[in-house]
């Protein structure tokens, strides 16, 4: 049903396009890479882009091939990116639809602590998590993660709130469902359209908080590439060799936009009230 | 032509804030009419932090205590020990230290300096009151003697062959009591003896000084003034001496001396400097316990390519002994150790028990202190011999802690160095050495570097410093890797500016523009 309408709509399918774009190149980049992406070679310091060396985007200060790095920062960057927003959701989603179905004393208690979550700035939270975790790419999955809990705990409680008193709950109750049945097949799935829009919101913010990370020198430790940490040993050179901050930048712009375009396509398929619009 | 270096001129000052506006002008004024007065501008990035010589301890104030003061002695642009208001000096025993001061220099006050002003001088540094930096420097002193007018003798506690080198400090230049006594301190007053006297001072804009007409070298300074202008960013010096409003600035960053280097309007002066980025290893940890690990990882690498990759070529491969200071230092060429050799390495680290190789830590952080980009080479260079090495790259304050604390396998470091062997080594690598975190403990090391500071005859010094450079090389504590650059970007009407190598502008002095 939702499937078919996905195609229809020219948003999300940009956006989707540009994602499995990406998603070919990680594919590709553990079976070839121009370069590798860790080789130092002090003969070729910041050259510039050109077909004649081979180095399509240039090199970075230690000779090391950009498109090679960018490559393998993908991979990086992707996993990253879906495991935080995998750990971030799953724990905000069983922490909101139980708030928002039990209410009560457990709903204010769960949404306590999803309010001292939020009261922090999102990367001075992830920073604050990296610091005490210590700096390493696993570490940067759960600080993200836990950036998301509240924003996830919010949403889904929000949904099955205004679910909860509908009449096939009721129903389902008087033929002697259980709470937790009720809960994960008739509440649960039919408030998945907000929870599938932030899912994918998430996935373009985690690609940015990631680079904020890895800017700042918290996130990915070299030399495995990622993006964030591309641009920020960049920023030294950046004047003599602006390859070696433009095309890591880039991957960043049209990967987050491959992701809000999806999510806002996706918005506008699962939203009732826009349903008939069209 | 001149219209439009005026026209330039004009928009610049216009950027500039207003309070900028009576230097600038005065600037202005000298490209009109040049054979009037001689203006010599100079870009620093950082404002002096108070300009007492015996308090500061900031890098900016140094550079403005050069030239406003005057030393006993003072180093020459190869580090050597030279005579500066102490025209010649005797040893007679290593206790002993007798200095002969020039006659007839005047203070900026007009005053006579005598030998009562050195007494009074370094008996202030040594009050704990004045909480001086060179109060260490000079600690072993143990008694100062006027023998006349301008004769003074020092007497030692116990022997210390580098005190002459010590003595070069801008913290132990001479001042006159009655100034001190006037203003409590001389951080915002400058009564010196130096080439140049203080005119005016606008803080976190600029410093103007004038030429001290009573200097005691004849034919110097050349130029009538010295402006000195505050601009925090090294793209924005290389604009200023590009477009002629500046005409000397130092400026530390690689990238931005690459691209000065493009710019034909420019000269980019450089030298290696004193300081020494090292790769050092916690002797007490496995295995850096053994020798022979150590000088296998030595033998793996390859300086040549860290100067290129870390430092833009900004630098110069070194030894233990900073490649700047020519009296002391020998040629990489002649140290054990110092160039790739995979093979020795790995036959080492076998005998050694690792034939397979071994996987370790290197602590860094990622500011251009922290040396990241310099353990990234090393981390890539060591893959030839099979080692791994693991980047730690911690934050600022953690990498101090971790530094303080000694908790490392190996550390990338850059390390506040000396011309004069005694005072970079002696701290680093005596047992006993207060900033030798490398826990390095060798008997050969500790009777050199103990010999080293008995012997006041240059000729043995050498010598004893030689071998020591070989045992340090061969038994490989921490590897001197290089020296950066000190960088001076010049404009095209400057004549006559050498670089010391410690940073100082002692030779504006001797410094002329020419329009």
């Amino acid at each position: 049903m939702t499937v078919p309408r996905l195609f229809k709509n020219g948003i999300a399918v940009t956006g989707l396009v540009i994602i499995v774009l990406y998603v070919l190149i990680i594919i590709v980049s553990f079976f070839w890479l121009p370069f590798d992406p860790s080789e130092m070679n002090s003969q070729r310091l910041l050259e510039a882009p050109s077909f004649t060396s081979g180095h399509l985007f240039g090199t970075d200060e230690f000779g090391r091939d950009i498109l090679s790095r960018i490559m393998k920062g993908t991979t990086v960057s992707l996993v990253i990116s879906i495991a935080a927003t995998a750990l971030g959701a799953s724990f905000g989603i069983l922490m909101g639809i139980w708030a928002g179905y039990l209410g009560g004393r457990w709903d204010n208690g769960i949404m306590r602590i999803a309010d001292v979550l939020f009261s922090f700035p999102s990367l001075l939270l992830a920073i604050f998590v990296m610091a005490i975790l210590g700096e390493n790419t696993y570490n940067v999955i759960i600080a993200i993660g836990i950036v998301y809990i509240p924003q996830f705990a919010r949403i889904s409680r929000g949904s099955i709130i205004a679910l909860k008193s509908n009449e096939f709950v009721r129903a389902a109750r008087s033929n002697g469902a259980g709470r937790t049945y009720i809960l994960f097949r008739h509440l649960l799935p039919n408030s998945m359209a907000p929870i599938i829009v932030q899912i994918s919101l998430s996935l373009s913010v985690a690609i940015l908080l990631e680079s904020a990370l890895s800017f700042l020198g918290l996130g990915v430790q070299p030399p495995e590439p990622s993006w964030g940490n591309m641009l920020s040993s960049a920023r030294k050179v950046m004047m003599l060799a602006p390859w070696t901050a433009i095309y890591p930048g880039l991957a960043i712009v049209t990967l987050v936009l491959g992701f809000n375009l999806l999510g806002d396509g996706l918005r506008d398929i699962l939203d009732p009230r826009l349903r008939n619009v069209r | 032509m001149k219209k439009t270096g005026m026209l330039t001129m004009t928009i610049v000052l216009l950027l500039l804030a207003a309070g900028l506006f009576a230097a600038g002008s005065a600037d202005a004024d000298s490209a009109v009419k040049p054979a009037a007065e001689k203006v010599l501008t100079i870009g620093v990035d950082q404002e002096a932090i108070g300009i007492d010589p015996h308090i500061v301890t900031a890098f900016s104030s140094h550079r403005r205590v050069d030239l406003m003061y005057n030393r006993l002695v003072r180093l020459d642009e190869n580090l050597a020990v030279v005579p500066d208001l102490a025209e010649s000096w005797e040893i007679p025993d290593n206790l002993t230290y007798i200095f002969h001061l020039r006659e007839g220099v005047l203070f900026h006050n007009g005053r006579e300096m005598t030998a009562d002003d050195v007494k009074y001088s370094l008996e202030r540094i040594m009050d704990p009151k004045t909480a001086s930096p060179g109060r260490s420097y000079i600690s072993l002193v143990d008694s100062i003697d006027v023998l006349d007018d301008y004769t003074v003798k020092l007497t030692l506690a116990s022997p210390l062959a580098s005190l002459l080198d010590a003595l070069t400090s801008n913290n132990l230049s001479i001042v006159p009591r009655e100034a001190v006594e006037e203003h409590g301190n001389l951080q915002k007053v400058a009564v010196g003896t130096g080439p140049f006297m203080l005119e005016e001072w606008v803080p976190d804009n600029s410093m103007t000084l004038v030429k001290n007409p009573d200097y005691f070298e004849a034919g110097a300074p050349v130029v009538d003034k010295v402006i000195y202008r505050v601009i925090p960013e090294a793209a924005s010096l290389l604009a200023g001496v590009r477009s002629g409003d500046l005409d000397i600035a130092a400026i530390n960053d690689g990238a931005t001396i690459r691209q000065a280097k493009n710019i034909s309007q420019v000269e980019v002066m450089n030298k290696p400097g004193i300081n020494v980025r090292t790769f050092g290893f916690n002797t007490t940890r496995e295995p850096f316990t053994d020798e022979r690990v150590r000088r296998a990882l030595a033998l793996a690498i390859d300086r040549d390519e860290i100067v290129s990759m870390a430092e833009f070529g900004m630098g110069s491969p070194t030894g233990p002994i900073p490649v700047s200071a020519t009296e002391w230092a020998l040629p990489l060429s002649e140290l054990p150790n110092t160039s790739p050799d995979y093979d020795k390495a790995k036959a080492l680290l076998a005998e050694a028990g690792y034939p397979d190789g071994f996987t370790f830590n290197i602590v860094c952080s990622a500011s251009y202190e922290g040396g990241l980009a310099v353990a990234q080479v090393i981390q890539s260079e060591l893959k030839n011999i099979g080692v791994t090495a693991e980047l730690e790259v911690v934050e600022w304050g953690v990498y101090i802690d971790r530094w303080v604390k000694r908790d490392f396998d190996s550390m990338v470091e850059i390390r506040g160095g000396s011309g004069e062997p005694d005072r970079f080594l002696y701290r680093t690598l005596h047992s006993t050495g207060g900033v030798n975190n490398f826990m390095f403990k060798d008997e050969e090391t500790d009777k050199l570097l103990d010999l080293g500071r008995l012997q006041t005859v240059p000729a043995e010094r050498k010598a004893t410093y030689a071998e020591l450079q070989e045992v340090l090389s061969e038994k490989a504590p921490l590897v001197f890797l290089y020296s950066p650059n000190e960088n001076h970007v010049v404009g095209p009407r400057v004549e006559g500016f050498r670089q010391v190598g410690n940073g100082s502008l002692y030779y504006v002095t001797h410094t002329d523009v020419i329009d």
